[in-house]
């Protein structure tokens, strides 16, 4: 009996043990991945705070500050416009064409659809077409030339000369990449329309005029659209400019780290694309998501 | 007459007066790699107008010991102080501002691969305000005092990114870089490397020149060649013992 009672007792406290070690691990993994989460972010917000706090300064914009702006500018938004139509195009037909026949079989006219359609478009596709464009385009070259800058010793090359790579190769990158985001989010968002309807008309999935459709898109346009359709396009474009510079210009190691590197930074600005819009939608219509009712 | 010659005459440098430009104070500095050069409580000054010379082996590497005295990297103990200040803290203005005032010619990776070589020689100077047709004169100058008859070749290469130009071309752009905007101090890594063998004498009056109006010189000499170059007197000597630099100087034999 007293034996038995030793037996289980031990087992019990081999138990309290495990489960106790058990907790332990579990809880310092998870302080560990708050830690290491928290501290990126506050990277790229120091990042971005840095950019905001350096474009402000005139001084700042010296002439190869400048150049490097406008290369950045003509490399991520003039140059991938041809890619913005083709994506604006492709899922402008796609929803427009899918809405407009959903709506005709449940019986809700024109009227109702494009102010809806707009709404989504301006608010939440464009702005991430754009940043997927943005991202896929450029968001990796960038990270890889800074990348290689970093492993080929170049950024140390201009530290030494006085010059801050902050200024001269961060700022103009994440500063190109917001402006680029937002100018090709317009041009993705008339895309999407235009062909949308073009494509929806011919199919005779939309019967309204171009005039009506258009008209219906005007009458709703409200100022909320516009600042929506701003703070994702910067904030998401930001985010996605300083994570990529980050990922680049922390780099260590050798030439062939580049591309996993270059990758990595991919993933990442994309994920936090996708996390920033939804806070943003969140924090803008002040629900979590469909959860709350009433 | 006579009295012109003397007042125009300059008088002979004073080494223990003239201001220091580049302190140390018994500095620590490991490195990273067993080539980097060490600092064990090493102490030292280099003054205006001052040349010192440092022989290297083969092995050695100054990359990181001169990035450190930069700043770039902090030192393991000790200080280093440029023109009296501190690299400490975090007033990066003034930092960059001081780098702004040293040349460098790199051992190694030296060029913005994605720029041109002219502009990779205005980088600096533009991004400090120099105008272009300044910083342009600036580099036509200095090519003709150190190009010799290269000077067409790296003309030609101005245009050219540097992975195509060749790199006796590349170090002489690297030497106009380093001294085009008038350096304080100017800190040479394996300058001759790759230069043709009829450029040193301009190479050499450069120096000099560069000297009289103040320049304190840091020449970390490469090979047999760069440790006989005859510069005007006098020149101090820092040594390598034992992968550590000393200031216990003189030429070796």
């Amino acid at each position: 009996m007293f034996r038995a009672s030793i037996r289980s007792f031990d087992l019990v406290r081999l138990a309290v043990a495990r489960v106790t070690g058990w907790v332990w691990y579990w809880t310092g993994n998870l302080g560990e991945l708050f830690f290491d989460r928290f501290g990126r972010l506050s990277a790229i917000a120091s990042v971005l705070w840095a950019c905001l706090a350096l474009a402000v300064h005139p001084g700042s914009w010296t002439y190869p500050v400048r150049n490097m702006f406008s290369k950045q500018v003509l490399f991520t938004a003039v140059d991938a416009i041809p890619a913005a139509l083709r994506f604006g195009g492709a899922v402008g037909v796609l929803l427009i064409v899918q809405a407009a026949m959903w709506t005709d079989a449940a019986g809700a006219t024109t009227e109702i659809v494009a102010p809806i359609l707009w709404r989504s478009i301006v608010r939440e596709i464009a702005p991430l077409l754009a940043c997927l464009v943005v991202i896929g385009r450029s968001g990796i070259a960038i990270s890889t030339e800074l990348a290689t800058m970093r492993a080929s010793g170049e950024v140390e090359v201009i530290d030494s000369m006085g010059i801050d790579p902050m200024t001269f190769l961060v700022m103009p990158r994440v500063l190109a990449v917001m402006i680029s985001v937002f100018c090709l989010a317009i041009i993705t968002a008339v895309t999407m329309v235009v062909t949308g309807y073009a494509v929806g008309f011919m199919m005779n999935a939309i019967h309204t005029s171009w005039n009506d459709f258009y008209g219906e898109i005007a009458s709703n346009f409200e100022l909320s659209d516009l600042t929506f359709f701003l703070s994702k396009t910067m904030v998401a474009g930001g985010f996605a400019g300083a994570i990529c510079c980050l990922e680049g210009v922390n780099a260590r190691g050798s030439m062939t780290d580049v591309p996993r590197i270059a990758s990595r930074a991919g993933i990442r600005a994309l994920t936090a694309v996708f996390a920033v819009s939804a806070i943003l939608s969140i924090l803008f219509y002040n629900k979590i998501l469909v959860f709350q009712f009433g | 007459m006579t009295s012109d010659a003397i007042t125009t005459e300059k008088p002979a440098p004073q080494w223990e007066f003239a201001a220091p430009i580049l302190e140390f104070h018994t500095v620590n500095f490991k490195g990273a790699g067993e080539t980097s050069i060490q600092m064990k409580r090493f102490t030292g000054t280099i003054r205006s107008g001052e040349l010192v010379e440092v022989e290297l082996e083969r092995h050695h590497n100054p990359r990181n010991l001169v990035s450190m005295m930069l700043g770039l990297n902090p030192p393991d103990a000790g200080e280093v102080l440029y023109d009296r200040q501190d690299w400490m803290g975090t007033d990066y203005a003034r930092h960059f501002q001081m780098r702004s005032e040293i040349g460098r010619v790199f051992a190694g990776s030296a060029w913005i691969q994605s720029l041109t070589l002219r502009d990779n020689l205005q980088l600096p100077m533009r991004h400090h305000g120099i105008t272009e047709t300044d910083a342009e004169q600036k580099v036509a100058h200095w090519i003709r005092r150190l190009a010799g008859h290269q000077r067409a070749k790296v003309k030609w290469a101005l245009k050219k990114r540097p992975t195509v130009v060749e790199p006796s071309v590349l170090q002489l752009c690297q030497l106009i870089r380093a001294v085009a905007n008038g350096p304080r101090l100017l800190i040479l890594e394996r300058p001759l490397r790759f230069m043709l063998e009829s450029l040193y004498k301009n190479f050499v009056s450069v120096i000099d020149d560069l000297r009289d109006a103040g320049t304190a010189v840091l020449f970390f000499a490469g090979d047999r060649d760069e440790y006989q170059l005859q510069f005007r007197k006098p020149v101090q000597h820092w040594r390598i013992v034992d992968g550590a630099m000393v200031t216990a100087g003189g030429r070796r034999p």
